[in-house]
Formats: C-alpha cells, structure tokens, sequence
C-alpha cells in the first residue's frame, strides 16, 4: 500500500491509543467507506495467521483537478510505531484523539505528544478528547501543563468523534494555526521552514 | 517554537480561595474499567454528593476497591497511610470487619450512600479538615472570606452584569444559581461543572435587553437542583457567556489599548462564527497584540475581537501586558530537547502547503470564513 506523498496528494493523520476514536472520526468526514489495513503477523507463535490488522485506517477527501487529501489513522499500538514513522513522511498536521474519561488520558496525551514532537513543531496538530461526557469533573489543566512543558500551544477540544461537525472544527484550528504561521512568514507556500 | 514568558504576564481572572465544602480524593484504580467510570459518573455530581471528591491515582484518602482486580493487592498494599479503605464485592463475597463495603455491580442510591458514610468518616477523622471547617463557617456567618461582602440573593439587567457577576464569585469559587427567565443554572466552581437542563449556548440568546431581571443567588440560596441532571463542564457556560455577554464591548477589566495573548487554547468548539474565533485565537497564540492589531490581522471587526477576550478572559486563559502598550515580542528558541525520540520530518519530503491549498480543504470540508 502507497501512503501517498504524490504532487497531488495530501496527508493528514489521525492518532491516538486504542478506542480513543480515530477510525470513527476518519469514518465521520472521509468520502469514502474508511478502509482498515492488515499487515504481516511477525508475532512469536502467530497461531498460523498470515496477517494481523493492525487498526491503520484510511479515508480521503478530494480537492478536485486529480488532488486528494488522505487521511490516516495510526495503529494506536506502540509496537506499530515503525508504521507511524512512514505515515509522519509528509503529513501536514496531525490530530491526536485521546479518551478523557481514560484514568490514563494525561499520560497517554503525552506520549503521543512525544512520539509525534517532530511533526507538530513543523506544521500543525491539534488534540481531541473524547468522551468528556463521562468525566466531566476530570481536570483538563494537566493536558495544559504537559503542553506548557513542552512548548507547545495547542488546541484541546472535547470532541464527539462520531460527529463530523466536531471533527471538522478540529481541522478547523489545525488549519487556522497553518494559516497563522503562512500569515507570520509573510509568504504564499510554506515547506521547509513550515 | 514560541516560548512564552508567563512571568511578564498577568492572567485574568485567575481563581485564589479555597474551597467552601469538604475536598476528599477519591482513588478508583482498583475498580475495572467500567465500574470505575461508572462511579466516577456518579460521584461527580455535587447535586449528589456533601462533599467533592477528587478522582487521583496516588496521595488519595479513600480507596475504592474490587479484589477481582488484577493490581488490588499491590495498591492495598502501597496505599497511603491512613487511608480509608471501601471495597466492593461481588454478591457471592462476604465484606471484611472494620472496612466499608457496598455490592457489586454498583447501585446508585448505595454507590452515593456508602461514599456519603466514607466522606463523614473522613470529616470527622480529621481535626485539621474540622478547624478548616469551622474556621470557614465563622467567615460564612460573618460575611465573606475577604473582598467586598456579596449578597446572598440579587438582581442584574444583562449578561453583561451577569458576567462582572460571577466572575467575582468564581474568585471565590462560590457556588453560584442563575435564574434567566425559565432558565436555571447551577454553577459548582470548586467541581469546573454547571448543572442545567438548558445548553449554555442557549445563552446566545439572551444578549442585548432583558425582559426580566437575571436572579442570582449564593449556595444558600438556590432552590433544590435535581439530581437526574447531568453535570457539564463550567467552562462551556463561562465560554457561551463571556462570548455573548458584551455584544461587542469589552468587559470593563479589559483594556482596549492593552496587548492581550492567550497562555492555552480556549476549550470551545461551538461559535457561531467558528473560523473567525480559530484564526484569533491562532493569533493571540502567537504573539501578544492590541484588540485593533487583532482585528486587522484576521480581517474581523474590533468587537468581535472584544467577543472574544470576553471569552478568554472568563475561561481564564487570557494574559495581558501588566505593564501595557503593545510591541511585546516573544522570545524564539528552540523546544526542549525530549525524553524519547520524537518522529523526524525527513526535510525533502515535507509538504509544501500553500493558502490555496488550505483554501480548497475549507471548501471542501464546509468550514470557510
């Protein structure tokens, strides 16, 4: 399977751990039936199978004139993270997804934070929290102060990933903050310095 | 990467005092998954419960446990000194002498019952919580804990006195009850929820003149909230009236001719012009800047920016120049280097995004200025 870095081809990635909701908010804007990928099962003692799914999701939206923006979402898996490596090649923004009412979710947030610092710092990333319906007494300070540890600012939005309205107020900032930085740098395109 | 020099900023709005009720942390780790949200989802609601718990995983004063879970033994055993043990227990088991127990799966009327008990225990174990009590209860009797006295029950005109309102209170984190006409809000600051059968964004509704005076009233003084409500997130309601309290003016502990910039992204989606909002927000991200350089940075009119610090300035992520003017440049360096390698951007193969490139992406997904 190509993961797209063509002329005419954009990336955006969804990421996240397990059941944090990126395959629902894929599905929630893509324009196709999101499609789920298998990889080879290099797992000890595999029971046989040939092939594992590995939770990498795909969805697309076209542009027009042969453009296309993909959209894929990472294995949440940190044995994948080989995977992510390929999709962070030419990706323009990344939303990370994390579940709110998960004890773990400050901790979660920043190690995908981590993993993804190199993309983020170059062009955009916003951050989801799901299920905020089901804590909503839960602090959301911590995400902040691990944002602030890092130097990062970044939007933290509670987020309904099954609703294309709140995932497209996510790319909504995302590409508000890539517009930002366009308007700082007082040019038309950004790439290297992006 | 900017790196913010908080030290040159002052946050509005920043809240101070301690809490008015009891504060106990609560540890649910040793509950399965769906038990501990389903506590978490109960004991969160202060309609519900005589004290606030906390939910943490370490330094806690009750632990909620089930022995079925696969780490109940390990944080038994490393649980703090002290702290008070409930455990639950399937149907089948048989509670231990001197502990609290309740049955599982949880029951609600029971689950608050029980952790009512464990909160009392809890008051009455701690001498230091009791002075603090009384000591807050002599201030109650007295009049305020500090600032000018509030009024237990009182009137405004509009949202705009509504918000100079509540944003004393929230300095206080008292709880506060609205009343808009068939519109009640309960506000718990110490818990960051509203209780209300109504969406803030319903609030939108209510700018400009009033038919009716905005009753406000202190924890005393609202009327009974049900307990069936669920409890949403404070920050929603401030958000919905900061944005919509002034119509334009900015609240009067603003100041136009101040640089403003945000210290977090504001936690809101829902704007009725929600690109408008992204952009300054993005740019009061970036640098600090007057309500009049916003506006012509982003193309949008100076009250929309007022809108907006309104908002910011409630939610509490708005910084200002303490020492005012504009012109406040912020410093550029490099992040910090990382614990674990972070995804490098291979520099031949970055995208090359260009504003009509983002402009199509608008188009396509509906969400054009």
């Amino acid at each position: 399977m190509s993961f797209g870095g063509g002329q005419n081809e954009y990336k955006l990635l969804f990421t996240g751990p397990m059941g944090a909701g990126k395959t629902t908010a894929i599905r929630a804007i893509s324009e196709i039936e999101p499609v789920r990928t298998e990889a080879a099962n290099t797992t000890a003692g595999g029971g046989g199978k040939a092939t594992t799914t590995v939770g990498l999701d795909y969805g697309e939206i076209s542009l027009g004139n042969g453009e296309r923006l993909r959209l894929y979402g990472t294995p949440g898996q940190d044995r994948f993270s080989a995977l992510w490596e390929i999709l962070t090649t030419g990706a323009m923004g990344v939303v990370i997804l994390v579940d709110h009412s998960d004890p773990e979710s400050y901790e979660r947030m920043e190690h995908f934070l981590d993993s993804f610092a190199g993309l983020i710092t170059e062009t955009a990333g916003v951050i989801g929290l799901t299920h905020t319906e089901d804590a909503p007494d839960r602090p959301m300070d911590p995400y902040y102060e691990s944002l602030a540890q890092r130097y990062m600012m970044l939007p933290v939005m509670p987020v309904d990933a099954r609703s294309s309205e709140d995932i497209r107020g996510l790319l909504d900032a995302l590409l508000s903050i890539l517009e930002s930085r366009l308007a700082d740098s007082s040019v038309d395109s950004l790439s290297g310095d992006l | 990467m900017h790196v913010l020099r908080y030290g040159e900023f002052v946050t509005e709005n920043k809240p101070s005092t301690p809490p008015a009720r009891p504060v106990f942390r609560l540890c649910l780790q040793a509950l399965l998954p769906e038990d501990a949200k389903f506590a978490q989802r109960i004991l969160c609601n202060p309609a519900r419960t005589s004290c606030i718990w906390q939910f943490v995983q370490k330094d806690y004063d009750a632990l909620l446990v089930d022995l079925r879970h696969p780490e109940s033994t390990r944080l038994l055993r490393e649980r703090p000194m002290g702290s008070l043990i409930v455990l639950a227990l399937a149907e089948d088991k048989k509670g231990l002498p001197g502990t609290m127990s309740l049955r599982l799966p949880f029951d609600e009327a029971i689950l608050l019952d029980t952790m009512r008990q464990a909160s009392e225990y809890l008051v009455r174990r701690s001498p230091m919580f009791q002075n603090r009590a009384s000591s807050r209860d002599a201030q109650a009797a007295s009049g305020e804990q500090g600032g000018e006295p509030m009024q237990a029950s009182r009137k405004v005109n509009s949202l705009f006195e509504l918000a100079e309102d509540i944003r004393k209170s929230l300095t206080r984190d008292k709880e506060v009850h609205v009343t808009i006409g068939q519109l009640k809000y309960h506000l718990f600051p110490q818990r960051r929820v509203y209780l209300s059968a109504s969406p803030a964004t319903t609030l939108k509704h209510y700018q400009g003149k009033l038919g009716e005076p905005i009753e406000i009233s202190g924890a005393n003084g609202g009327e009974q909230v049900s307990a069936t409500v669920i409890p949403k997130r404070l920050d929603d309601f401030l958000w919905n009236l900061g944005f919509h309290a002034g119509g334009g003016r900015l609240f009067p502990w603003l100041n136009p001719s101040q640089s403003y910039k945000i210290s977090r992204w504001p936690p809101m989606l829902e704007s009725s012009n929600r690109t408008q909002v992204f952009r300054m927000v993005a740019r009061l991200g970036r640098t600090a800047a007057t309500p009049k350089e916003i506006a012509l940075s982003t193309g949008t009119s100076e009250a929309e920016v007022h809108d907006l610090l309104n908002a910011c300035s409630l939610v509490g992520c708005l910084q200002s120049d303490a020492a005012g003017g504009s012109g406040i440049k912020l410093v550029h360096s490099a992040p910090p280097p990382s614990l674990k390698p972070a995804l490098v951007v291979d520099a031949s193969r970055r995208p090359v995004v260009t504003r009509s490139l983002l402009s199509k992406i608008r188009n396509k997904l509906g969400i054009s200025a």
